[in-house]
Formats: structure tokens, C-alpha cells, sequence
């Protein structure tokens, strides 16, 4: 039951816009001028992945969050684990409500990003995001107004894991990444008597719903 | 508006509280419409493979009533504005007993007389004073253990729920000497299965218990543990503890529910009928008696159900919020005495040992009773005055601790999101360990459920708004129940402990009783000893919002055994259907 993706007439009108924006900065070479370092292929090869929600900058920024509340250790970051997916989907599906708090909660971010640094987030040192998300989980920034900084957070937080941990049939924890790193097999019709008494880590076969 | 067939008896809502009086009246010949507003969902074609997803069922709250038709608001006190809350009970065939955790006792003879039971024990020692001042409002039941006790058992043998016995007519542990929860009130006949297996939570819990003196139990349990058919003649399979449990569907029909133990002999009658997405808005009343109710379809059309006997099968806040919306309230004691239980934590990880928590159901589970009612009131009177308090909690070592629903809670130095919580959280998942604490709180004259004035669900009728705080009672409970919770998990062999002492008040959990509490007089209770409204003597509350007090147990067997017991009554001509305060 993977999302898939409405005909572009169906998207909320900022989707439409950003997708225009896309194809300009693609054709017309203007990449360079992206902090960012990114360039036009790159811009299209995202595009051809397809945010359905997120256009360049916001799907720039998304990934630059998810990917400091999980961070690239010895196992994969939130990036590599699909969670910026994930949340796409959700927010052209389940969390459809939630698409303009995304939107303005980015561009405050980045807003914020900019007054304090002079540039966008994604482009700013990995301890700086973290240092400016801190910022944001606690209501310091005055891009918010009072408390919606923290709302912001919590909310990306909370997709995030979801992104992380829910089943893979929703576009994160991809191959099961996440799953494999805090040593969580996935679901079983049944778990034997052995395994349930254990005090070791258990040597379970990874699988996710499209096993069972 | 489409005027439907009269009935003998008309049921709003199913889940637990409605099961057994619907089919008890059914097989009594009667004929039964029940109405509720939720869908059917079968294990057959909804619990399958896509049980199994956690996001979907317990993050996303499929089956959970959303605002559009069970709207509730929340305040701690009458100074504040009450904002919408959400809770999770189901709207679903079956309602929250397909997706409950399955944790089933027997209230203790004690939980129906706390009243006099502390009278007896603290009445001449000074001490209870500051339940005064809190405005408690303790009341016994009218009821005694001794006369429900065989729709208890009623309950357990037709549902199924399993368990080592604890005390058979007074023999403590008369089946296997190490399990059984000693202090449970005596049974007439031992449990038809046994409780689900322990775990390795379970073990290193149990340890922890026994290493203290305590005298830990597998908790009793809704769910089958091996191929076992009810009284009904239903038969199921036992528990592949698969762990998808609270909050899921059971693929296999184990976990006991209204759905899959007593649907399924009502169905088989042609006098029963389930009319499911019929959303009832209002109970019609004149000269004292309802006399239909109105609902809404799934298409949006209008419908009246006339009947002789109406029985509110919702959950608490909405049978309350349909009274009171309905103008039934005549003695001004419905939603009074609200009890809702407040929360405090203990958590932990074990450096030495693996758990593995994701890999049972959440009530395959090991606990203590020691600290419950009044199982220790002696150490009680050793504490400080501002410490002491009355009642207790069963602590119990949960299970089913996917890390969809466990991210959020870690110890309190590490910030929950960056590396240093990514090593954190992949180290200890699996070794990882969070209490039960099931405090029971007391009903006070300041929590109470009304209509909200400002909000309403799609039909205009207005929320159930909850007004809720924590007392002193429960405060001095808190610290109490952590601080033995901690000894027990230090006693395990854990390595690093967090938590919460400072009991907090919830919205809502899942135990949400009391709002109609059952009584001896009209002057302070909302129904009879059988369930029956004063005011309206055609019309029984089904459900916990009977309880006049809690119990530091679950709620849900309790509830099952008073729809046995307010059928029998309406069966057998106990009650009469003109004048509640005429019954024997």
C-alpha cells in the first residue's frame, strides 16, 4: 500500500509552484545560485524521486532536520532511512492537515537560519542546525510565534520516528534500516518460547508486513 | 425521520458493558436492536496481515472515535478552559475490547466498601482528615463481592479469561504455590486456562519481587493460551504471542473481546440484531420513561428506535454526554464523581541482560499486589502524617515495547534526538523496562463530567467535557508507589532508573469511571444497585460509569460482570421498569 502519488491538479497549490520552480532552476542553470551545494542534475534527480509536497528548498531543509535528530553514527541516518519520504507521503495522505504548518514552520526555520548566519539551514554546519533546532524545541526563535516553535519540533520529532520506525510499507526505514539498528526484527505470527526467554540478542530473520 | 419496528430492548453502543446484556437478553427471548456507531471489523478481513502495524493501529488510532462524533474536552479545574482532548477507546463492533490489552481481574471484596473498609482501619487514628478538605467522595458500592461473585465467574467462563488461581473458597494458591495473586478474593471455581507464559521481562521482574519478599504473579489474562471452547461453545485458538496486542486486532481470535467471545452466540438468535454506523444523538423521554431513541446513519439520514428497555452501551463520557444532552438528569447526579487514574513512571535498562520487550504482548506481565487496597495498611500508619495515604496500585512489567511506541521515553539527562540519543536508544531497546504503576484514585466532588458549552460533534450535540485534577491522596500515592516500583527494579539487577514521582492527571487513559454511580439513595447516586437510572427506571448504564470507587485493578472484567448482573436482574423481575426504587 505504497502512496501513490494525485495528478498534479490534485496537489495543494504551493506543490504546483514549487514543481514549476524545479523545472526553472533546472533549465535555466541557474543551480549555482543555490547556497547549497547542489547541483541542477542533482535538483532533477530529486525531482525525478519525486517530493510530492516538499519542493527543492523545503525538501532540502526536511532532509537537513530529520537528519540531525538521526544522525549518519555506524548505522544509517534518518536521510538514508528514507524518513524525508516518509513524511511526504504522510503529508500528501494521512497528514494532509499538517501541510501548511510544514510550510511555514520550514521557512521560519530557514528565515531564522538566514537573520542568524546569513544563509539557509541545509547549508549551515551540522552543530549549527543542531544548535538552531535547540532553538526552535525551546521557543527562542522570534521567526515563531510563542510556542509554535516548539509545536514545530515536536511534530517533526514525532514523523520522524515514525519515519524511522513504522513499517516500510509507508516509505521510511528503508530496508529496514532503522529497525536493524536498535535490533528489532520486525513483526512474527508467532514467537516460540525460546525467544521469548532469552537474555541474549535475538538472531531473528528481518522482515516488515510484506513478509508475513 | 424513518420510524424503525419497535424492540424490547434497545442497546447503544458495542463494546465490553453491552456483550453479555445484549445476548443474555436475546437468549431470554427478547428481541434486541443494538445501535453502534462504529464499523464491523472481523479478524477474518481486518485483523490480518494488517494487524501487524503499529503506526496504523496505535499511532494513527484507526479504530479510535475521533471529535466528529465522540468529542471530549479536558480542564484540570473549574478556573480554566477546557480544550478538546482526544481518547482511545474504539469505534469498532466490539469497541474497545477488540483492541484492550486483555488485563482481567476480579475486584477485591474491599473495592466495593472502601468507605467502610477505611473507617474501620484508620477511622480512630486522625489520620483521614485531608480527605475532607479534598472533598472525597468515597461511597461504597450497594453491591458486595459475595453477591456478584458468580458473574465473575459467569464472565471467565463464557469470555475467557485465564489465570492461576490465588484463593479457592479461602486456600490461598491452591494450584501451583508460586503464582496466583494471593490477596484476590475467593473463587467458587478456578480460572478455564491458564495466564500467558512469562517472558525474559517477566523473569527479571519477578526477581527483582521475590529478592524483596514480595509475592509476584503472572497477571490474569483475556487471552486464550491454548485451544479452548467457552460455555457459549465458541471455540478458539490460544495465543502465538505474536505481541501486536494493545492498541491491534488480534489476527487469531485469541484476545477475548465482546467481538469474537459473545457476538457470535447473540448472532446465531434471529430475536438479535446489530445495526452498526447508526450513530444515536438523543434518548426521547416522557412521563419518566425513554421511549425511543434518535440516530443518525451512515448516509446521514435520520432514524427513531422506539423499544421498551434502553441500555447505555457506550463508554463513560459518551453515556453521560447522551444523558445529559437528552435532559436526564433529574436528581442532578449525573457526571458527578468522575475517576479517572493519574500517571507517574518508573522505567529502566539492564546492562547485563538482553529483555527483548518487543517480543511479547504488553500483558504477558509479572506484578505485585502487595502495595494494593489496603495490603499494607499497617506500613501505612508508620508514615509520616503528609505521607500517608489510603488505597494502592498493582505494579506490574509490561510488554509489547515496540520502538514506534517506546522512543519517547529515555532518561531525563539525554536529549531525546541527536547522536547521543540514536546510541542511547540502538544500546537499549532491548534492554529496556517500563512499569506498570496502577494507582487507584478516588473520586472527589471537583471531578466531574458536564456538556461543553463552547464545543460540539458534527450533530450539535455538545462534548463531554472533563474537569480532572490530582488530590493529595494521590500525590502522597505517587511518590509512595514509584519509590517501591524503583526498589523492585534495583532489586532486579537494573542499571540505570528514571522516572516520574509526581503523579499527574490525564485527559483520559482507559479506565474512565464513575459520572452515573450506583447507589442506595437518589439523594447521592445515579442508579440503583442494578444499574438502573432513578430518575428513568426503563433506562441501565452499562459500564464503569456505575463505579462509585476504582479499584488498583484493571476495569474491564468488572464491567463485564455487571451486564451479567443487571441482565439477571432484568431477567429474573428484580427490577421494575416503572419505579427504580422497587427492586429486590
Amino acid at each position: 500500500m505504497t502512496t501513490q502519488q494525485p495528478p498534479t491538479s490534485q496537489r495543494p497549490p504551493w506543490t504546483q509552484l514549487s514543481r514549476r520552480g524545479v523545472l526553472r532552476i533546472g533549465v535555466g542553470g541557474t543551480a549555482a545560485a543555490i547556497a547549497y551545494h547542489a547541483s541542477a542534475l542533482d535538483l532533477l534527480a530529486q525531482e525525478q524521486q519525486g517530493y510530492a509536497v516538499f519542493n527543492v528548498t523545503d525538501g532540502r531543509t526536511i532532509e537537513a532536520i530529520v537528519e540531525r535528530i538521526w544522525p549518519e553514527s555506524d548505522t544509517p541516518g534518518a536521510v538514508e532511512i528514507g524518513v524525508p519520504r516518509y513524511i511526504d507521503n504522510a503529508l500528501i495522505g494521512a497528514y494532509q492537515h499538517k501541510q501548511l504548518d510544514y510550510h511555514k514552520g520550514l521557512r521560519n526555520l530557514d528565515a531564522a537560519a538566514r537573520r542568524m548566519h546569513g544563509t539557509v539551514f541545509a547549508a549551515l554546519e551540522p552543530d549549527q542546525q543542531t544548535a538552531l533546532l535547540e532553538s526552535m524545541e525551546n521557543d527562542e526563535l522570534d521567526e515563531f510565534d510563542e510556542g509554535e516553535g516548539s509545536e514545530f519540533f515536536s511534530t517533526i520529532h514525532q514523523h520522524t520516528m515514525e519515519g524511522l520506525f513504522a513499517d516500510p510499507i509507508y516509505g521510511g526505514n528503508k530496508d529496514m534500516a532503522a529497525w536493524r539498528a536498535v535490533g528489532y526484527p520486525g513483526p512474527f505470527y508467532a514467537i516460540s518460547e525460546q525467544s521469548q526467554q532469552s537474555f541474549e540478542p535475538l538472531d531473528l530473520p528481518m522482515q516488515s508486513i510484506t513478509d508475513l | 425521520m424513518a420510524v424503525q419496528p419497535r424492540k424490547d430492548v434497545v442497546v447503544i453502543g458495542y463494546g465490553a458493558a453491552a456483550g453479555p446484556v445484549s445476548l443474555e437478553l436475546a437468549q431470554d427471548g427478547r428481541s434486541v436492536i443494538v445501535l453502534e456507531s462504529g464499523k464491523r471489523r472481523t479478524t477474518e478481513q481486518d485483523f490480518q496481515r494488517g494487524s501487524f502495524d503499529t503506526l496504523r493501529w496505535r499511532t494513527r488510532g484507526e479504530m479510535l472515535p475521533g471529535p466528529e462524533r465522540a468529542p471530549m474536552t479536558y480542564r484540570k479545574s473549574e478556573d480554566e478552559d477546557a480544550l478538546p482532548a482526544s481518547y482511545i477507546m474504539a469505534s469498532t463492533v466490539g469497541g474497545a475490547s477488540v483492541h484492550w490489552s486483555g488485563q482481567s481481574w476480579r475486584y477485591y471484596e474491599d473495592d466495593f466498601r472502601v468507605k467502610s473498609r477505611i473507617e474501620e482501619l484508620y477511622g480512630d487514628t486522625g489520620r483521614l482528615d485531608y480527605l475532607q478538605e479534598d472533598r472525597a467522595a468515597i461511597q461504597d458500592w450497594p453491591i458486595s463481592y459475595d453477591e456478584v461473585e458468580p458473574f465473575y465467574e459467569k464472565a471467565e467462563w463464557q469470555i475467557g479469561i485465564g489465570g492461576w488461581p490465588g484463593n479457592i473458597d479461602g486456600e490461598i494458591r491452591p494450584v501451583n504455590p508460586e503464582e496466583g495473586n494471593p490477596y484476590e478474593a475467593p473463587r467458587k471455581r478456578d480460572y478455564p486456562f491458564r495466564p500467558l507464559r512469562d517472558n525474559a521481562t517477566d523473569l527479571t521482574f519477578r526477581q527483582g519481587a521475590l529478592e524483596l519478599g514480595l509475592r509476584p504473579f503472572h497477571v490474569p489474562t483475556a487471552i486464550t493460551t491454548e485451544t479452548w471452547t467457552s460455555d457459549l461453545g465458541i471455540t478458539r485458538p490460544g495465543c502465538t504471542y505474536c505481541a501486536f496486542c494493545t492498541s491491534h486486532g488480534c489476527w487469531n481470535a485469541s484476545k477475548s473481546s465482546s467481538l469474537v467471545s459473545l457476538l457470535p452466540a447473540a448472532e446465531e438468535l434471529d430475536n438479535f440484531e446489530i445495526r452498526t454506523e447508526a450513530h444515536v444523538i438523543r434518548l426521547n423521554h416522557e412521563n419518566g420513561r425513554v421511549t425511543s431513541v434518535t440516530y443518525v446513519d451512515e448516509q446521514g439520514d435520520v432514524h427513531e428506535q422506539p423499544g421498551d428497555i434502553f441500555i447505555l452501551g457506550a463508554y463513560t463520557f459518551q453515556n453521560v454526554r447522551l444523558m445529559l444532552h437528552s435532559g436526564i438528569d433529574a436528581n442532578g447526579q449525573i457526571g458527578k464523581y468522575f475517576i479517572n487514574r493519574p500517571s507517574i513512571k518508573v522505567s529502566a535498562t539492564f546492562d547485563d541482560r538482553y529483555l527483548n520487550g518487543w517480543n511479547g504482548p504488553a500483558v504477558q506481565r509479572q506484578g505485585v499486589d502487595d502495595f494494593n487496597g489496603e495490603n499494607i495498611a499497617e506500613r501505612k500508619l508508620e508514615l509520616a502524617e503528609d505521607a500517608f495515604f489510603i488505597r494502592g496500585a498493582f505494579i506490574g512489567s509490561p510488554s509489547q515495547r515496540f520502538p514506534l511506541q517506546t522512543f519517547g521515553d529515555h532518561p531525563d539527562d539525554i536529549r531525546g534526538w541527536g547522536a547521543e540519543y540514536k546510541d542511547y536508544f540502538t544500546e537499549n531497546l532491548n534492554r529496556y523496562i517500563s512499569l506498570q504503576l496502577l494507582m487507584e484514585p478516588l473520586p472527589y466532588e471537583d471531578n466531574y463530567i458536564d456538556l461543553d458549552p463552547n464545543y460540539t460533534d458534527r450533530f450539535g450535540v455538545p462534548a463531554a467535557r472533563v474537569t480532572n485534577r490530582v488530590h493529595s491522596n494521590e500525590e502522597r500515592m505517587g511518590r509512595f508507589i514509584h519509590d517501591r516500583g524503583v526498589e523492585i527494579l534495583e532489586a532486579a539487577g537494573a542499571s540505570r532508573i528514571w522516572g516520574r514521582a509526581e503523579a499527574t492527571a490525564r485527559p483520559t487513559m482507559t479506565h474512565d469511571l464513575g459520572g452515573a454511580r450506583m447507589g442506595d439513595d437518589p439523594a447521592n447516586s445515579a442508579t440503583n444497585r442494578y444499574c438502573q437510572v432513578w430518575t428513568m427506571p426503563n433506562l441501565f448504564v452499562g459500564g464503569g460509569a456505575v463505579a462509585p470507587t476504582m479499584s488498583g485493578h484493571n476495569p474491564t472484567e468488572t464491567i463485564w460482570m455487571l451486564s451479567y448482573w443487571m441482565s439477571d436482574a432484568i431477567r429474573n423481575g428484580k427490577v421494575n421498569l416503572d419505579d427504580a426504587s422497587d427492586f429486590s
